[in-house]
């Protein structure tokens, strides 16, 4: 009797296995805004080459657009208006103050409203997001990865999303216009959980970063993880000499 | 010996082990892994997980072969020899979605055959002094299948346990069988492990039945059988050039996606030495070679397991540490390490712990290094999601890999064992 119970306990498991497998397992992505009204992100600029980065794409490359005034230890401030949700785009206004090395921010220097599709599949093929610097977004909709993934991004990007969801981009020299870049040139853009970018590195190559950008963004929970965890591996092997020497 | 006698004997086996209860429970555990996996698979992971590439590279391979590494046709790179492919042709033809249950289910049974050799191994090659009895070998194994890095060896849908099968197979046949066609056989499995997946192509030196003598000064090599044994292990390792040579496409493109591309350069929560480096010159802006940094780590690290290797005082069962050694140095110097790749580490440290005498010192590196391995350290990859803004390195991992490393190289290389292991 027993081993008749084991027998249909074994064949529900293997139907139940099975059914699933010609299920239909097509979970369409409801993708979101992860930056919510009245949030402020803050980006330094640990560094910046202008030698090189003039030296790359021309003395003007600064002159306008997200880099505008790009400096090193300069800041750049936006601050989230409103955010809005159709059904078909994600949108959000926000208020740019940009790069500047001083404390206070002062007035904004422009406001700007980004937009995205809701389904990144009706992106034409071969997107780029823009043809000029920085070449890719400062947020995107979240999950970020999943986002960037139904995107059929044109040649210049490559979507890496086995980690931390990540944007490479490879600029071909003199792709741009005739001279610009002077070489070639590569960008990894690294975004957090909220679609926001974490880290950006402009490179060249043998890995020679000319500009890295993080977002401001230490929260107490990092600091107290790394602390925790460098005191915890330290004590650990610490007690456990000592039990060794005990015993 | 006929199949059916093998079957039974494989059966009776494990009912012995079903006698224990600790083994009862491993199963259940592997079972629950399993369910667990095909669950999380079909709701959330169906096309973000390793057996995509898996099954996609299975397909093209087949029709559009010089495409295999194009990376377009991946969610994540497909970075192996193209031979593996090759492995994945019979799923492809399958509904995605049964391919990766049929996959698991063979994982499972992998994992059992695994266990087997195992036991087969380590009742030859256990330590005089330990107990005579079965129950503490079958523990280990019990806990070997109760590893957490099961978990996302089937929820990837990942192909280690194909490794540590032909590496435990090669492993046996060398320890069993001195004749040199057995050399071939076993060095030929271990070379078709390589293809599915290179984890154990720094086993390759450790086949070199080559030892120098420190008492005599002399160096002894069994030419014959180094022959045939690296003759057996690049046969399937060079037929993949023999592909590189008909499609040169391939062979750039592997070139760049496994060394020379961004793949390398992302920052991520391998735990090998090499990723700690490039972690660590990627958050401080300091420019690098990823080539050279993992060159001349696998210089440093390989040159000193290998001539320790060489320089052994203690030939006995000597390939088990070879074989575990090597694993190590993949593991330290290879770009990615992942959780899941302990799986090709794990069985091989629980042999050493049976082979080496019952209460050596040296067991104080290995035990502890096991079960950080088998339980605790997939805890230290969500650390490092917590940490990685302002501390992007998974250290821990690597910090027990050169504690094992340590451990084994002082005991091929040391003249005389601790007073405790003298006696034994």
């Amino acid at each position: 009797m027993k081993i008749k119970k084991r027998d249909i306990y074994t064949s529900i498991m293997l139907l139940f296995l099975f059914t699933l497998s010609f299920s239909s397992n097509v979970i369409a992505n409801e993708y979101q805004n992860g930056i919510k009204t009245s949030d402020e992100l803050i980006w330094n600029c640990n560094l910046c080459d202008d030698n090189k980065m003039d030296a790359l794409f021309g003395e003007f490359w600064n002159e306008a657009g997200i880099f505008k005034d790009l400096s090193s230890n300069s800041r750049m401030k936006w601050s989230v208006n409103m955010v809005e949700e159709n059904s078909t785009t994600l949108s959000a206004l926000i208020s740019i103050w940009m790069w500047m090395s001083e404390d206070n921010w002062g007035t904004q220097d422009n406001s700007s409203k980004f937009s995205y599709l809701k389904n990144p599949s009706l992106y034409p093929s071969g997107f780029n997001f823009t043809n000029m610097l920085p070449f890719i977004p400062f947020w995107l909709p979240v999950p970020v990865g999943e986002y960037l993934g139904e995107i059929s991004l044109g040649d210049i990007y490559d979507v890496d999303n086995r980690v931390l969801p990540t944007l490479n981009v490879r600029i071909n020299k003199d792709s741009i216009h005739p001279n610009e870049p002077t070489e070639n040139v590569y960008i990894i853009a690294v975004y957090d959980n909220n679609g926001i970018l974490s880290s950006f590195k402009l490179y060249t190559s043998g890995n020679v970063v000319v500009v890295d950008i993080s977002l401001e963004s230490f929260s107490i929970l990092v600091i107290f993880s790394t602390v925790g965890l460098l005191l915890a591996f330290v004590c650990s092997i610490v007690l456990y000499i000592k039990k060794k020497r005990i015993n | 010996m006929p199949l059916t006698v093998l079957f039974i004997r494989i059966f009776n086996k494990l009912k012995e082990f079903w006698n224990e209860r600790i083994f009862r429970y491993a199963i259940l555990v592997q079972i629950f892994y399993v369910i667990l996996s095909t669950i999380l698979f079909f709701l959330f992971l169906y096309q973000k997980n390793d057996f995509v590439i898996f099954y996609e590279s299975g397909r093209i391979f087949l029709t559009d072969i010089e495409n295999l590494y194009n990376q377009a046709n991946y969610l994540w790179d497909f970075r192996y020899f193209p031979l593996s492919a090759f492995f994945f042709i019979p799923f492809s033809f399958l509904d995605f979605g049964l391919a990766f249950v049929l996959f698991n289910v063979l994982n499972f049974f992998l994992n059992i055959l695994i266990s087997l050799m195992m036991y087969k191994i380590i009742k030859a090659i256990r330590g005089a002094d330990h107990e005579t009895s079965d129950k503490r070998i079958i523990l280990y194994i019990s806990l070997y299948l109760m590893g957490v890095p099961h978990i996302l060896n089937y929820i990837y849908g990942q192909i280690n346990l194909f490794i540590t099968f032909s590496i435990l197979a090669s492993l046996l046949i060398f320890l069993f069988y001195k004749k040199i066609k057995w050399q071939l056989l076993g060095s030929i499995i271990l070379g078709i492990s390589i293809i599915i997946k290179p984890t154990s192509f720094f086993l390759i030196p450790f086949l070199l039945v080559i030892r120098f003598d420190m008492s005599t000064k002399k160096l002894k090599i069994d030419f014959s059988t180094s022959v045939v044994r690296l003759i057996g292990v690049l046969i399937p390792v060079l037929l993949n050039f023999a592909l590189f040579a008909v499609y040169p496409k391939l062979w750039s493109d592997f070139l760049s996606t496994n060394f020379t591309g961004s793949n390398p350069l992302a920052l991520n929560f391998s735990f090998s030495l090499t990723k700690l480096v490039t972690n660590f010159c990627y958050f401080f802006n300091i420019p690098f070679n990823q080539l050279i940094i993992l060159i001349v780590l696998v210089g440093f690290i390989g040159g000193l397991g290998f001539f320790s290797y060489i320089l052994r005082r203690r030939d006995s069962n000597s390939i088990i540490y070879g074989y575990t050694i090597g694993i190590i140095i993949m593991l330290l110097t290879y770009f990615d390490s992942w959780d899941h790749h302990l799986l090709n580490l794990t069985p091989l440290l629980i042999i050493t712990i049976f082979n080496l005498p019952r209460r050596a010192k040296l067991i104080d590196y290995i035990k502890p290094s096991f079960f950080f391995f088998n339980f605790f350290d997939i805890i230290f990859v969500g650390v490092w999601f917590l940490t990685y803004p302002l501390f992007p390195y998974n250290f821990v991992g690597a910090f027990f890999l050169f504690v094992l490393l340590y451990g084994l190289t002082r005991y091929l290389l040391v003249k005389r064992l601790k007073t405790d292991e003298a006696k034994l």
